[in-house]
């Protein structure tokens, strides 16, 4: 489904915090519309967690307004509230014995009647929403035995389960190794997809930038709202991290740190892989390279035969082969 | 749905266990009563001896319903708590209602000074003992209304209830030898001393709190993933926070009132019925919790009577003694309890 023009979340001068006068977030006017898909980012304690926590309702803003689908977030009832928002935080408890069918079933909370027997519906929705992010096999398995993606796929089935228009995450991909979180930024895109408006912090910008259609930026307590490239061109990303003098490199899409390499080498780069795994241990050990100098200048050249790589180093008048970059690394922080 | 499959299954035998003890427990005691006078309409002499009915109607039978709805009572109070205060340490006694009906107890016994005899002692203890218990529960929901992280008013019912049995020591140092005497066979715990009146009283307080214990599974199950969660689905935590109380100080209360502190039971049945079940969803964990709490305290009472001989044991040292391995069992196996 594609997003339309019309606004699902609407915020108007919201202002948030744990006490007057100390505001986490500024006068903040954003929206969310109908299938977007929003990644919030910014430093620890920014307000990334404060945000989504005042969106499902557990904690109220100090002042400003939210609404959903046109009508203020405090006028809903929560079992309603419960129906349009679901939110899967960071403190979720795992209880032993639970399997996770089961654990997808507590999404079905809000439609079940008082004992939280389940119809056939309701089970229908629960195995979909299983399927939906891969987790069918482990259907019987209890959730203190699986790993930590397959448990935040767990959570995130839960919040499929609950059948909201509006879905939030808090930090969907933290402590995840790479693959699980390329999936978990998968099943994000499916609930795009499915018509969903999905809301996530995170602080993997990659994943943010190749996925979200808006990012919402937290930085000096204000909310500066954007496609991705939009801040990125705007040099926004450098913004966040500048205290830490980090700055976000346009071409590689990383930040790296802004100091400037004091130690010179003579290198001359190439294109082939070997060359840019050799560049960037130059750069990670403090060396500018630079393609000819003095004998007082270290020279590195790279040999390559059929069954192995060797870098030489010649420095002054001594020469010496190497035969991974670690030894090289360590050599030339060693020796200049 | 092969799980249910094998729940039922469990549950089946669990309850086959239970009219098994059950028979046993009745039949056993200081006169032996053969099988046939135990179930009416069975073939053979169909003439049930009338001194083995008046045993058995008097004492046996209200003495197995008494331990039937205490360890029922107690075990699904200790559930309740161990799931709303996320610690498997948590008992029906943690937040003072044992100590409340105590101090009840003690004031009756030992505060008064006139020791009244017979029925009317009896009812006096009784009904101070649930006095004491209510204003517990009652103080503790004020609390409630007030105080919104959980730990904090587990730790407030710890506090509360050691400050209670304070009180009660000091009454035991100045009450007179006949009356402590009282006080400890109280504290003691008998399950047979309830019939007739008491016993009605009984299940009609027990029951009520089971059924609102029934009505908290919903909200209990919703929160085993943190309250704040529980939020997010609509469940009105302060409403489940009432219900459990209520129900629990219900539970506890009264059993405490009719048959004294019964420790161990509320807190190492739901351990046994999780080991035994598998599983912690409140809509199975509840009802198995119910019916092996109705096991082990009549397998406590069977043990409390020592078959074969003409003494009787206090049931609260059968119970601890039951207990305290699950207990410490559930220590040793994961050293991580999940209080936070």
């Amino acid at each position: 489904m594609n997003v339309s023009n019309e606004h699902i979340i609407t915020i108007r001068d919201l202002w948030l915090g744990y006490q007057p006068g100390k505001y986490l977030v500024e006068a903040a006017d954003v929206v969310v519309r109908k299938g977007e898909m929003v990644a919030v980012i910014g430093r620890n304690g920014s307000g990334k967690s404060t945000l989504l926590r005042t969106l499902a309702g557990i904690q109220k803003p100090l002042k400003g307004s939210i609404q959903i689908e046109k009508i203020p977030l405090s006028e809903y009832h929560s079992r309603k509230l419960a129906t349009m928002i679901s939110h899967v935080g960071t403190g979720l408890k795992t209880p032993e014995n639970l399997t996770v069918f089961e654990t997808v079933s507590l999404g079905r909370h809000p439609y079940t009647n008082w004992w939280g027997g389940l119809r056939k519906a309701d089970r229908d929705k629960i195995t979909e929403s299983i399927r939906f992010v891969g987790m069918t096999p482990f259907l019987d398995k209890h959730l203190d035995t699986l790993s930590d993606g397959e448990r935040q796929r767990v959570m995130i089935a839960m919040a499929l389960a609950q059948d909201t228009k509006i879905i939030l995450l808090d930090e969907p991909t933290a402590f995840l190794d790479i693959p699980n979180k390329m999936e978990i930024a998968e099943v994000l895109c499916n609930m795009k997809k499915s018509g969903k408006s999905v809301i996530f912090s995170t602080h993997d910008f990659d994943s943010a930038i190749q996925h979200a259609d808006k990012l919402w930026l937290l930085h000096k307590n204000q909310i500066l709202q954007g496609a991705p490239e939009d801040l990125g061109l705007a040099a926004m990303f450098d913004l966040i991290f500048k205290e830490s003098e980090l700055t976000f490199d346009d071409v590689s899409l990383r930040f790296r740190r802004s100091e400037t390499p004091d130690k010179l080498i003579q290198y001359k780069e190439g294109e082939d892989r070997i060359s840019r795994w050799t560049a960037m241990m130059l750069a990670r050990t403090g060396f500018r390279v630079q393609s000819t100098g003095g004998t007082e200048i270290p020279k590195l050249t790279i040999e390559k035969s059929e069954e192995k790589i060797t870098w030489n180093i010649q420095h002054g008048t001594s020469k010496k082969k190497f035969y991974s970059l670690y030894e090289v690394a360590i050599y030339l922080t060693q020796n200049t | 749905m092969r799980e249910n499959r094998g729940f039922i299954w469990k549950i089946a035998s669990l309850l086959l266990l239970l009219i098994a003890f059950g028979i046993l427990d009745i039949s056993i005691g200081t006169v032996q009563i053969p099988f046939r006078d135990l179930v009416p309409g069975l073939p053979g002499d169909s003439e049930i001896n009338p001194q083995h009915r008046l045993i058995l109607t008097g004492f046996r039978i209200p003495r197995l319903i008494t331990a039937l709805l205490a360890g029922a009572a107690l075990s699904v109070s200790g559930l309740q708590m161990q799931t709303i205060f996320r610690n498997p340490l948590a008992g029906p006694y943690v937040l003072g209602i044992s100590s409340g009906a105590s101090l009840g107890a003690a004031i009756a016994l030992l505060g008064t000074g006139a020791i009244a005899s017979g029925m009317l002692a009896r009812w006096g203890i009784v009904t101070a003992a649930w006095i004491g218990a209510a204003t517990v529960m009652l103080l503790l929901l004020l609390v409630t209304l007030r105080i919104r992280s959980i730990m904090t008013i587990l730790i407030l019912g710890i506090m509360f209830s050691s400050s209670l049995s304070a009180i009660i020591s000091i009454m035991q140092y100045f009450g007179n030898a006949v009356a402590l005497k009282s006080f400890v066979i109280w504290s003691m715990g008998s399950l047979g001393d309830v019939s007739g009146k008491d016993l009605s009283l009984l299940v009609f307080t027990v029951i009520p709190g089971l059924i609102l214990a029934l009505f908290s599974v919903k909200g209990l199950n919703a929160m085993m993933m943190g309250e704040e969660y529980a939020g997010t689905l609509g469940v009105n935590i302060l409403f489940v926070r009432i219900l459990v109380f209520v129900s629990t100080s219900i539970l506890a209360g009264s059993v405490t009132a009719f048959c004294g502190p019964i420790g161990f039971i509320g807190i190492a049945v739901p351990h046994i019925t999780r080991l035994f079940i598998g599983r912690s969803e409140m809509r199975y964990l509840l009802p198995s919790t119910i019916v092996m709490g109705m096991v082990i305290m009549v397998i406590s009472d069977m043990v409390s009577q020592l078959p074969g001989s003409d003494r009787i044991l206090p049931v609260n040292a059968i119970t601890s003694l039951i207990g305290i391995p699950v207990v410490i069992w559930v220590v040793i196996r994961r050293r991580k309890l999940y209080v936070d």
